[in-house]
């Protein structure tokens, strides 16, 4: 079975690099679902994941006849995704913030969040899971984009340590130590949410000191 | 009792992938050390919350947006998707370049030519009798009449190269940068 589906992978990636649109088709089937999630769990909204995804996809279709079948195809197109995804981040860190409200604010006193009812979607999700889905795309996007990118490979969508280390393009030491500094990080976010989601915005700094 | 050591396996005792001597030390270390057993167990919270996120769907149609803008590419490459193409053009512009030039350079060296002697005919005819040191040029010319002959169609020439070159330039330039350009957008395109 396995076997079967890389040789008919093969078939239609040499109908790609001849122009096959349909057969480019039946390849992103494939693959959608993985891509899209992986660009989604980089920044957080459908609209920028959805435009990521299909930038990914036309560059991979572009870069395919450079393609020689060394590595695996999966591995080679991640490589695309997660590039073109890292891009995206560095253009975003260059380009002067906008005020965004789903996003953690950095003022003076530190972090400050807004919280916002989670986005309507499916109906048959429930409220605590959309809770959920909200918390976890904030404390990600709170993590540098090179420690994200790791720990969604790894701890949201289940690749090896090798496979991480293909699609990045960094030894598995780095993959790991990469990884251990992001578990680190969000633990620590995660062991504040409930802090750091209270609803009642911000405290200064005079009042925060009281506090502690 | 130093955890650093145990701390920097974490991540590997938490993916499964610690496994004979490494694994058993773990294991027993996790079992008189609070610090790192609280560690364990955060970190394992995390990832079931982590777990809670739900699956994903991409949008209906990131598929055919993908599909339709390549279809596009491919109408506007039409032709130059022939394979060689973009070889072939430039080549031909060379080419083409080639050969105008030559034919433009002949005209002035033609006249490059011509002007010693021009020049020496029109010291002899600035006298109506030319004096008798003018024969040693014109000794080397069978007779006087094909100098002279000579010299009327280089003053015609010379007179026509520099409109004739300045048209020539300014359509071979325009031409040149066009074609360059094209060039690079298929190349741009391609890679
Ligand atoms: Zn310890």
């Amino acid at each position: 079975m396995g076997d079967f589906l890389e040789t008919d992978e093969k078939v239609l990636i040499s109908l790609c690099k001849r122009g096959d649109l349909s057969a480019y088709d039946r390849l992103m089937q494939r693959y959608e679902k993985k891509v899209y999630a992986l660009c989604f769990r980089m920044v957080g909204n459908q609209d920028d994941a959805a435009d990521l995804a299909q930038e990914a996809f036309l560059k991979a279709f572009r870069a395919l006849s450079s393609f020689n079948g060394q590595a695996q195809f999966s591995t080679w197109l991640y490589r695309i995704v997660t590039n073109t995804c890292l891009d995206e981040q560095r253009r975003q860190a260059r380009r002067p913030q906008l005020l965004s409200l789903d996003k953690p604010l950095n003022t003076e006193d530190g972090q400050l969040l807004l919280t916002l009812p989670a986005e309507a979607s499916d109906p048959l999700d429930t409220a605590l899971s959309q809770e959920t889905e909200a918390e976890i795309k904030t404390l990600l996007s709170m993590l540098p984009a090179s420690q994200r990118i790791v720990l969604v490979l790894r701890d949201m969508e289940g690749y090896s340590y090798e496979e991480i280390a293909q699609i990045l393009n960094i030894n598995g030491g780095t993959v790991k130590s990469r990884l251990n500094r992001a578990r680190a990080r969000l633990r620590d976010l995660y062991l504040k949410k409930e802090e750091l989601f209270r609803p009642t915005v911000h405290l200064n700094r005079k009042e925060r000191r009281d506090r502690l | 009792m130093s955890c650093e050591k145990f701390t920097k396996n974490m991540g590997a005792y938490l993916d499964c992938v610690l496994s004979g001597k490494e694994l058993s030390e773990f294991q027993e270390h996790l079992s008189v050390c609070n610090t790192c057993r609280q560690e364990a167990e955060e970190l394992q919270s995390m990832f079931s919350w982590l777990k809670q996120a739900g699956e994903l769907t991409p949008p209906k149609d990131l598929r055919k947006s993908v599909l339709a803008e390549l279809k596009k590419e491919q109408g506007r490459k039409g032709i130059r998707s022939f394979p060689g193409f973009s070889y072939a053009a430039p080549a031909a512009v060379v080419l083409i370049m080639l050969v105008v030039g030559n034919l433009s350079l002949l005209l002035p060296l033609h006249v490059s030519d011509a002007v010693p002697m021009r020049a020496a005919y029109q010291q002899e005819s600035g006298t109506v009798t030319p004096p008798a040191d003018a024969i040693i040029y014109t000794e080397d010319s069978p007779d006087n009449e094909q100098v002279s002959e000579k010299s009327e169609l280089s003053s015609e020439v010379e007179r026509n190269p520099s409109p004739r070159l300045l048209v020539l330039n300014l359509v071979l330039i325009p031409l040149f940068l066009f074609f360059s350009l094209r060039f690079q957008q298929n190349r741009k395109e391609a890679g």
